[in-house]
């Protein structure tokens, strides 16, 4: 028996095709093809660029998603002790480099402080981790009381300073940084954790001056 | 015969597994808490402790040893009166929402509890203190529960709303009058500047 089930030989099946759909379907392509090649001049074939980031200014305002936030000075000190929170620097010969700004939470919901310092970022090498971590983490220190920032409730602005270790190998007199914006993700279908900001890309980037704290 | 009647069966239970999963709100019944409404000064009895707004503050500061915490608008800070009625709990912060439905943390770092540690049947005094705007006060209410609303929404939990009954007019009283409260985390004595309802 010839063409049955687990046979290596197979039934040859005749489709007729109507010959105005055949047209049709050679047509249609060549149409598109001949449509982009036109606007070849104009641009069409180029790959679409990425939106640069924004240049970032002190005193500028920056919306990242949940927050905005404005930068203001970068210091370099010694070390930084107000009431009971005393930083110092993690290595011989390093320093404390402080980032200041405001941030302001434009949602419904509280705002995490931990938000906060992942939205702001520069180069590796400026800074380092406090002793017995193992990756560099900022401090984010309120001016109004010298405490640490605490959550951010809708409504809110806060005036702080981004504390890092800097390494006594960093010696620059300028710091390129960069604030990040963030993207909500009602649902994820990998985790059980809808409604999330999830850091996505870089918005604005800009030099600053380090100066010495007064 | 027999085969069409299987047939007509599996898609009878397909349709109204259909039914059931489309028609009926299970999301929303199945995860929605049971709220018990008070005011400020009543008792509310939960099935797991028996809770109490005292009063409130507004505060410019709350004053503890060494540090005192500064709020970013104002405290509003929250005298509450709790027993555990069955077991030991501990019973999580509240927060606040606000008359367009945002929520207000209780604040971490102030000089206030963010949970408390209940013994069963002896009553406790805590005083928690939540960052609030100008705009927060006006048709807010207090939200208390056991759990944390950023985890399971207080899914089908017993839930204490306590309206505080502020409109714009004593909402703006409040916020000009805010002086500075003593930091105080929880107690079986209250501290002196205890809220009186």
């Amino acid at each position: 028996m010839a063409g049955g089930a687990f046979s290596s030989t197979r039934r040859r099946v005749s489709r007729t095709v109507p010959a105005g759909a055949r047209r049709g379907r050679v047509l249609l392509p060549s149409l598109i093809l001949v449509a982009t090649l036109a606007s070849a001049p104009f641009g069409g074939l180029r790959a679409t660029e990425a939106q640069p980031p924004a240049a970032l200014k002190a005193g500028e305002v920056i919306a990242t998603g949940p927050f905005d936030v404005t930068l203001g000075k970068v210091v370099t000190l010694d070390e930084l002790s107000v009431n009971d929170l005393a930083l110092s620097p993690a290595s011989p010969g390093g320093r404390l480099m402080a980032i200041e700004l405001t941030v302001t939470n434009t949602t419904d919901e509280p705002l995490s402080p931990l938000r906060i310092t992942d939205a702001i970022g520069g180069p590796r090498a400026a800074v380092e981790p406090w002793p017995g971590q193992d990756e560099p983490h900022g401090e984010l220190v309120a001016v109004a009381d010298g405490t640490r920032v605490r959550t951010v409730n809708p409504g809110l602005s806060v005036q702080a300073v981004l504390v890092y270790p800097q390494p006594a190998s960093w010696t620059a007199d300028r710091i390129d940084l960069d604030v990040y914006d963030f993207r909500f993700q009602e649902e994820d279908p990998l985790s059980l954790d809808p409604d999330t900001w999830l850091l996505h890309s870089v918005v604005a980037s800009g030099e600053f001056p380090i100066k010495e704290s007064a | 015969m027999r085969r069409l009647t299987r047939i007509a069966a599996v898609v009878a239970t397909l349709a109204a597994g259909h039914g059931i999963t489309t028609l009926l709100p299970t999301d929303k019944v199945a995860a929605a808490p049971f709220v018990t409404a008070a005011a400020v000064g009543e008792h509310v009895r939960l099935p797991y402790a028996e809770v109490r707004l005292a009063g409130i503050h507004l505060a410019t500061k709350v004053q503890g040893q060494p540090t005192t915490a500064t709020p970013y608008g104002r405290f509003l800070v929250l005298d509450l009166e709790v027993t555990a009625l069955r077991e030991p709990l501990l019973l999580a912060a509240p927060y606040l929402r606000d008359g367009e439905g945002r929520r207000y943390a209780a604040d971490t770092g102030a000089q206030c509890a963010t949970a408390v540690t209940l013994p069963t049947g002896l009553p406790r005094y805590a005083r928690m203190c939540i960052d609030v705007p100008r705009r927060a006060l006006d048709g807010a209410t207090v939200v208390i529960a056991r759990g944390a609303i950023e985890i399971d929404g207080y899914r089908r939990d017993a839930v204490a709303e306590i309206e505080l009954s502020l409109d714009s007019t004593a909402a703006e009283q409040l916020w000009n009058t805010a002086a500075p409260v003593t930091g105080f985390l929880s107690g079986s004595t209250p501290p002196g500047d205890w809220a009186r309802a």
